[in-house]
């Protein structure tokens, strides 16, 4: 038969019964088990985990600034740092703030108890047991390259502000393909720089994120946007206005070459 | 002088419009966040402490179960990372990854003088190695706050879905006729849901 759907599996992981047929397949399939296996060590650590982080003192925070001397720096630059930034705190649910997060105790599992033992024996049996989780990882396996160059571009100026031409370059790495980007030539400016993909078009753009002057950085090019679709890379300068889209003002630009 | 300004936490959803990116959940990309921080922009230190602190808090405090221990911990790890922001690589791995190293090392301190005092107290007194299992127990008290740190990130509706199906212990069809949601919706919540946990616990696991 086919392998098991996606979904069937981390319903397996969760404890749910699955199909006799499906239950059959996984039991002789290392493919659907190996996925099986990783699902159920995300559904048994994550029932260990608290269902909450608990908050953190608020003399924390206060300690650090001044631990590190950044109350009231000379140079004024850090004010901003006096005012943190208000928590994330989950919208629907308050957190317990005082409460050492509790240890939650492993539930009984009512059901499907056969196959989440079936998933770890066989997968034991078939897999080799621990080593399935450390396994999982092979891309950064010893003697694996950890990141594969697939494109690059020069990044030529297009102000006469910026003395140098940058680059940029598109690697696979084990955790999805990312883009290096050389700026250094770009001088110190108000505002910010921002490096984006563009079409060949030039009407449709990726906001890939924000880049200090003088300095590499590196983005993560969002899963499911290709840089065939997507060839141009543009660096451009940002005013603080709190507008998300492109100033129009480019600094830099070139296109990917695979 | 002017200063390139830091970069601002920048409100990602409205970058919608473009269509292109897919489930942004930070608001300022993490592999920014780590870049600013390596350049030693305050407001980074700040912006990291907000997104990660509870990580590192709850990690600290699960492993010591003590709330002094895992404030002074917590403080510890921050302060390190800063005065060490330069020796932060991005390309090495995420800025989370590094600070939970960091956490790991700070705890495994705490635990050796801890060692140190009760070897002092008990004098001749012949003491085993305390707590020899450490690194291991750390490990795997780490990998269930990345979780839980990463459950916390989901949104909902899929954080309340898969509340349910790990701590209430009910199955998709109650949970989809809890909350009135197909059936379907529910699956896919919890497919979805479940594979980004792996992805992260993969990712910190390896800069770990």
């Amino acid at each position: 038969m086919q392998h098991c759907d996606p979904t069937t599996l981390a319903l397996a992981a969760l404890g749910e019964p699955i199909e006799p047929d499906e239950e059959a397949h996984l039991q002789g399939c290392e493919q659907c088990l190996t996925e099986a296996a990783e699902l159920l060590e995300v559904v048994t650590v994550g029932r260990e985990a608290p269902p909450e982080l608990p908050e953190v003192p608020e003399h924390v925070w206060t300690g650090i600034q001044s631990e590190l001397g950044l109350l009231g720096a000379p140079d004024g630059s850090a004010a901003a740092v006096t005012t943190l930034p208000a928590p994330a705190a989950p919208a629907d649910d308050a957190p317990d703030h005082d409460r050492p997060a509790p240890v939650v105790p492993l539930r009984g599992r009512r059901r499907g108890l056969f196959t989440v033992g079936a998933i770890a024996a066989a997968a034991g049996a078939l897999i080799g047991g621990t080593v399935v989780w450390a396994a999982l990882d092979n891309g950064s396996a010893p003697g694996a390259p950890a990141e594969r160059l697939v494109a690059q571009a020069v990044l030529d100026p297009l102000s006469d502000a910026v003395a140098q031409p940058g680059e940029a370059d598109v690697l696979d790495s084990p955790d999805g393909q990312v883009i290096r980007v050389d700026a250094r030539a770009l001088p110190q400016r108000d505002g910010f720089y921002e490096v984006w993909l563009i079409d060949t078009g030039v009407t449709k753009l990726v906001a890939l994120g924000a880049l200090p002057a003088g300095s590499v950085g590196t983005f993560t090019v969002p899963p499911g946007v290709s840089i065939e679709d997507y060839p141009v890379v543009d660096i451009s300068l940002e005013p603080l206005d709190g507008d998300p889209g492109h100033s129009k003002e480019s600094l830099m630009r070139g296109v990917l070459e695979v | 002088m002017a200063v390139l300004a830091p970069p601002a936490p920048r409100v990602r959803q409205s970058r919608r419009t473009f269509g292109t990116i897919g489930d942004v959940h930070s608001e300022l990309l993490d592999s920014d966040l780590g870049a600013a921080f390596r350049a030693g922009h305050e407001d980074a230190l700040a912006e990291a402490y907000r997104r990660w602190s509870r990580l590192v808090h709850a990690t600290a405090l699960r492993a010591t179960g003590d709330a002094e221990d895992a404030a002074d911990i917590t403080q510890a790890v921050f302060v390190n990372a800063w005065r060490g922001h330069a020796t932060y690589r991005p390309e090495a791995g995420s800025l989370p990854g590094w600070l939970m190293t960091i956490t790991r090392r700070r705890i495994a301190d705490h635990w050796e003088s801890r060692s140190r005092e009760a070897r002092t107290r008990t004098a001749v007194e012949a003491v085993a190695p305390a707590q020899e299992h450490a690194p291991a127990e750390v490990d795997r008290i780490a990998t269930q706050m990345v979780l839980a740190d990463e459950l916390d990130r989901l949104g909902d509706p899929a954080r309340r879905i898969v509340r349910m199906a790990f701590y209430d212990d009910l199955t998709h069809r109650q949970i989809a006729d809890q909350l009135q949601m197909p059936i379907g919706t529910v699956k896919s919540h919890i497919r979805r849901s479940l594979d980004r946990l792996r992805a992260r616990m993969v990712v910190d696991d390896a800069a770990l």
